[in-house]
């Protein structure tokens, strides 16, 4: 993990539970340099807003506003 | 009868499979399989060198039974099924390596998020998926 996706991983937690509140369910959000950069309803068209702001880069961090990611996973094989 | 990608099960043990392309933000696209696990909770999980290659966008990394797990938005399509998603997928060389001890050619594991987006199902001889029914 680079130090932009860790700084952005940690932002995301922090305001983890704000999403769910901010943004409707499902929303995309963008993090970059731990910081919110972006959001959209969908994922193309949060792309071209990141476009705009010159951020259409494979380390921008992206969540969707409410959706519960897990901190571990068990799989069985 | 629509569209469907029928697969014999492969490997040894014999599992089921699909066949999927990925593709990257450039539009480069690799046709890869991938051993079903509808006990998988992660839509798809690739080796590390495959998510560096076709990550769109990075995303919330979590732990694993086999380590840590890289998250990143990938492409997926089946273009015989006109599927084409962008969906949360992680990275991981352990899993992988187990994988692909069923058969060497597989890239990698899908899970069941990867199959809701789908309809499924198998008999004795095949595993089969098909465009989810409209409506």
């Amino acid at each position: 993990m680079t130090s932009n996706q860790a700084k952005n991983q940690r932002a995301y937690r922090e305001v983890e539970a704000e999403l769910g509140a901010r943004y409707p369910y499902g929303h995309f959000v963008a993090f970059d340099g731990g910081r919110i950069v972006a959001d959209a309803p969908d994922f193309d068209r949060l792309t071209e807003a990141l476009d705009a702001i010159g951020k259409d880069r494979s380390d921008v961090f992206v969540v969707q506003a409410g959706v519960k990611y897990p901190d571990e996973v068990f799989i069985l094989l | 009868m629509g569209a469907q990608q029928k697969n014999i099960y492969r490997g040894e043990p014999a599992r089921a499979w699909i066949r999927l392309h990925l593709v990257s933000a450039g539009n480069e696209w690799r046709e890869c399989d991938f051993l079903v696990d509808t006990g998988n909770p992660c839509a798809i999980i690739v080796d590390a060198s495959t998510m560096r290659g076709f990550v769109w966008r990075g995303s919330v990394s979590t732990d694993s039974n086999f380590g840590a797990l890289e998250a990143g938005w990938l492409r997926l399509a089946i273009p015989e099924l006109e599927f084409d998603v962008k969906t949360l997928g992680y990275a991981s060389d352990k899993l992988v390596d187990v994988v692909k001890r069923s058969d060497p050619k597989f890239a990698g594991l899908v899970g069941l998020p990867l199959l809701r987006m789908l309809e499924y199902g198998g008999n004795g001889g095949h595993f089969w998926v098909k465009a989810p029914a409209s409506g």
